[in-house]
């Protein structure tokens, strides 16, 4: 059967589970005639939910285009800030948990109780060490003062009065100790005959863990990279001081229609104003670099603006990324409970299909916020 | 109908770990695209590593979420909300060319910044 792509249900399936065709299966609602009518029809259900989640990220992907759109040098500039490696390690630990889930779904379908738990319990991990890479990746921008809307104030290094990252450390250790004592607890669990109460703690025990692995990860691939990684913002930082300094300068010569090189390569950092400097940010791109249109007031689009569509976006994802984190836990309980057999697996695929739709929506998020040039 | 005769399509490991291979040579094809300083495409970059992650999405779609062997309504439903999202993301974007002379102007202040260093 391993490599079959077509699993029969023959009768004698049925025969294990003492029933016959006159009466209800342990789980199955009483409106469906049969378990597959009810297994097609919760999968319909599933892929409209998912066609929603489509259009709802589609608001924020169209706000990401539109500002990419109309302002590309504020997103090239932008990109200098997040570590490429960071992103692709994560891709990677996503299409992992993505094939684990895939896999997870056909040991439901051969009746493999023990491979939907390894394989639930193994995504589980994934999900977690990608929220853990995603945790440093955040400490480290808001220690540089990289907040979203308003609040951005970049500074390169980190920032007096932010220490973020200082919380990294003991969250790694709590997460892993946590997570460990939890592990043991289901195991001990497990083998005193709770196999339910044993999975279930321990699928949260090694989530839990994972948190504090992907921390260390996410901090040994920061540490690695951090040259390659910050040789374009230090350049930058030079660029906007002197830019800052040689403000009054550029003021005179704003009737330019081409823009200074310190302008091209950092039009409107400084915008905010709560930087390293306070003068407001005259130099925008808007008057200076479209004398075509005078008229037109200036455009208040800044690194802020990215910044505030990056945590949005990669926000709501790592919320879909918890979402799914106890919809997968829900699936080891069930599967403890040997609730699913080539029979009965909707809940398993319906998991499955939400998670492969949060592995798809990264697969866009990554490229278009981590690759731009 | 009888729940005895339907059938459930599995896929088969190797062709879940040939997948789990192909999109993992997909995403370092496109870190290697978005982040060589050899391959410049300019304006076609966006478009190209688009593509790449184009490819991947449906590879998932097809082979791990099941549509390539599903009921055709499943994909339907798919595919229906990625065209509203297209109509959504078209119509928003038809004003952009309005902000051509920022970008212009930007782009020629990159040439001057990059021309000397050749970074």
């Amino acid at each position: 059967m391993s490599t079959a792509t077509e699993h029969s249900h023959a009768p004698h399936a049925h025969d294990e589970h003492g029933h016959g065709h006159g009466e209800h299966l342990p789980f199955q609602a009483h409106h469906f005639a049969d378990m597959q009518q009810q297994f097609e029809a919760g999968k319909l259900g599933i892929w409209l939910f998912l066609a929603q989640e489509v259009l709802f990220f589609a608001g924020l992907f169209c706000a990401y285009a539109v500002f990419r759109a109309n302002h590309p040098e504020v997103f090239h500039n932008a990109h200098y800030h997040l570590n490429t490696l960071l992103g692709a390690f994560n891709t990677i630990v996503l299409l992992a948990s993505s094939l684990a889930v895939a896999w997870g779904v056909r040991c439901a379908q051969l009746s493999n109780t023990k491979g939907i738990i390894y394989t639930h319990v193994f995504t589980l991990a994934c999900a977690s060490l990608f929220l853990g890479i995603k945790m440093v990746e955040y400490t480290h921008k808001w220690d540089e003062g990289i907040f979203w809307g308003a609040k951005y104030a970049y500074q390169a290094g980190a920032a007096p009065g932010h220490h973020f990252h200082a919380w990294l450390q003991p969250t790694m250790l709590v997460t892993l100790i946590a997570g460990g004592l939890l592990a043991v607890i289901g195991l001990a669990k497990g083998k005193a005959g709770k196999p339910v109460a044993g999975w279930t703690l321990g699928a949260i025990g090694v989530t839990v863990a994972a948190i504090g692995l992907g921390i260390i990860i996410g901090q040994g691939v920061n540490a690695a990279t951090s040259p390659a990684a910050h040789g374009a913002p230090s350049e930058h930082a030079a660029s906007e001081h002197s830019a800052s300094s040689d403000h009054a300068a550029e003021e005179h010569a704003a009737a330019d229609a081409v823009p200074t090189p310190d302008q091209a390569s950092e039009p409107m950092v400084d915008r905010s104003g709560a930087a390293t400097d306070s003068v407001p940010a005259e130099k925008t791109a808007g008057p200076d670099e479209a004398p075509a249109m005078p008229a037109t007031p200036p455009i208040n689009v800044t690194q802020a603006n990215f910044f505030s569509i990056y945590y949005f976006m990669t926000g709501i994802h790592a919320v879909h990324i918890i979402a799914g984190i106890i919809a997968l836990t829900w699936i080891v309980a069930r599967a403890a409970a040997n609730h699913f057999n080539s029979v009965y697996y909707g809940p398993v695929e319906y998991v499955g299909l939400y998670w492969h739709l949060v592995d798809l929506v990264w697969i866009y998020l990554f490229p278009l916020l981590y690759l731009i040039r | 109908m009888s729940h005895a005769d339907h059938k459930h399509h599995v896929a088969s490991l190797p062709l879940l770990w040939a997948t789990f291979f192909a999109l993992v040579a997909l995403t370092v094809l496109t870190v290697v695209m978005g982040t060589s300083d050899q391959i410049q495409l300019g304006w076609l970059d966006v478009w190209v590593v688009l593509f790449i992650a184009t490819v991947k999405a449906s590879l998932v779609a097809l082979i791990f979420m099941h549509l390539a062997a599903d009921k055709l309504f499943n994909g339907v439903v798919l595919v229906s909300a990625l065209v509203f999202m297209g109509i959504f993301l078209g119509m928003c974007l038809m004003d952009s060319s309005n902000y051509l002379a920022e970008q212009q102007a930007y782009v020629e202040g990159q040439q001057a910044l990059l021309g000397p260093t050749g970074s």
